[in-house]
């Protein structure tokens, strides 16, 4: 089956919970989700190692929109204007799994 | 030293796929000069992913070295602008039942003529049918169905399909460019091309939208993944090792990006003679099979090579209207079938599922 999700919502502590179509679901502090940003601009596209310094991330950021991209994948536009992070679901499912 | 001059020499660097140079783009941001002319500023590019900006930054560290700055120092950033449009802006595409790909992970194997004979046979059962020809580098819908009119495009920049034989709705590259001229872009000049192709076409309502990808597995192909949510997919294949090889990819692409591959049709399988009738097996055989035992999904069918069916692509009219008792059109339509029926399966399978959406956090 191919993951997807059947609910995007927020929680009353302020994160953001992804609830999937295999019945389990995932919870994420904002600020940590931006912090793990897959882009190309965060992360290095050859080595793989993170560029984005977490301490240049406020503490209240927040999200303003959540968009599908395809059937894989959900964009997110954060407060500090940066919006080309693609977040795949199973990679979001993963974070849930290791931490 | 000041910022003019600085903004002056930066002028002689262009950007090639845009054609305008960096400061007219407004690349160059936030300059700082110090007294001793240290030069510090951003250069702000349009993708963060640009494949250029390392050669953009040694060009601008020297053109301004050679001014007289005694540092350079460039922050790079990519922020694409938000007046850009949306990626889930799928407005036109609201009213589409289902989309479907139908790609190859190599060249020449017939994906197009699958394409157009798999939108005719959908549309003689009655569905309202729909091609978006986004092989960009290689167009041929325009010749299979015998296209030579230009869609109409409104004031607001978008376009009207082309209404074709069988009632099929197209829109082709190669409606916009000339035939004879290759279209020689590099990835974000095409990719942009795409996405304006999906998302200013007027489709209005239909139940089967056919996207007809470029070969392989790169750059466009991608793109379309991201930009609309497809149904499904269907790989077209030719029975030799090379072609399977790629076809594994294709099939490996869209598990990537979370879009179910319906099924692969194996193409120019054998050989029907036109004065003896018997079947030839020119190539060799159970390579179809091969991939959906190795991967788990279904061989559509067996498209086999008919002089008269490869005539009628050319001619402009798809073997499924033209041939219609054909072996190539009965399996055509035995094809489509099975792909209305897996894509109906899909649909109600993914009823709850979350595939098109654009919320603001706020709202949640």
């Amino acid at each position: 089956m191919i993951l997807q999700p059947v609910k995007i919502s927020k929680t009353p502590k302020n994160e953001v919970r992804f609830d999937w179509n295999d019945g389990s679901f995932s919870v994420f502090n904002l600020r940590a989700l931006r912090v793990a940003c897959p882009c190309a601009l965060c992360v290095d596209e050859h080595t793989g190692e993170r560029i984005l310094d977490p301490n240049t991330i406020p503490e209240d950021i927040s999200i303003i929109n959540l968009r599908s991209i395809g059937r894989y994948a959900v964009g997110i536009t954060w407060t500090d204007g940066h919006r080309s992070g693609i977040y795949p679901y199973r990679q979001l499912k993963e974070l849930t799994k290791t931490k | 030293m000041n910022e003019k001059q600085v903004l002056k020499a930066l002028e002689v660097i262009i950007d090639p796929d845009l054609h305008r140079n960096i400061v007219e783009l407004g690349f160059v941001q936030n300059i700082l000069i110090s007294e001793n002319d240290d030069v510090s500023f951003d250069l702000v590019l349009t993708t963060p992913a640009c494949p250029l900006k390392e050669k953009f930054v040694v060009d601008c560290k020297k053109i301004l070295s050679d001014l007289g700055a005694k540092s350079v120092s460039i922050a790079l950033s990519g922020k694409t602008q938000p007046s850009q449009v949306n990626l889930s802006e799928n407005t036109f595409l609201k009213d589409v039942s289902h989309i479907l790909a139908v790609s190859s992970g190599k060249g020449g194997v017939g994906k197009s003529t699958v394409t157009a004979n798999l939108a005719m046979a959908l549309s003689l059962s009655g569905a309202r049918v729909g091609i978006l020809d986004a092989d960009i580098y290689g167009p041929s819908m325009g010749v299979m169905f015998g296209i030579e009119e230009a869609p109409q495009v409104h004031p607001d920049k978008t376009i009207s399909p082309v209404l074709a034989r069988g009632g099929i709705s197209i829109v082709s590259m190669s409606m916009f460019a000339d035939s004879d001229k290759a279209t020689i872009w590099r990835g974000p000049m095409a990719s942009q091309m795409i996405q304006n192709f999906l998302h200013r076409v007027r489709w209005g309502g239909l139940d089967y939208l056919l996207i007809d990808f470029p070969p392989g597995t790169g750059d466009i192909q991608l793109t379309l993944t991201q930009s609309c949510p497809l149904s499904g997919a269907v790989v077209v294949t030719t029975p030799q090792e090379v072609a399977l090889a790629d076809c594994r990819k294709g099939l490996a692409m869209f598990d990537a990006v979370g879009v179910a591959v319906v099924g692969v049709v194996e193409n120019m399988s054998y050989f029907i003679c036109d004065q003896c009738e018997k079947s030839h097996y020119i190539f060799r055989t159970g390579g179809g099979e091969k991939i959906t035992k190795q991967y788990g999904v279904p061989l559509l069918g067996k498209i086999p090579l008919e002089p008269s069916v490869a005539d009628a692509g050319d001619l402009g009219a798809p073997a499924v209207l033209a041939h219609p008792n054909s072996v190539s059109a009965t399996e055509f339509i035995r094809i489509a079938e099975q792909v209305v029926c897996a894509l109906s399966v899909l649909s109600t399978n993914n009823e709850q599922v979350l595939s098109n959406y654009n919320y603001e956090w706020s709202d949640l």
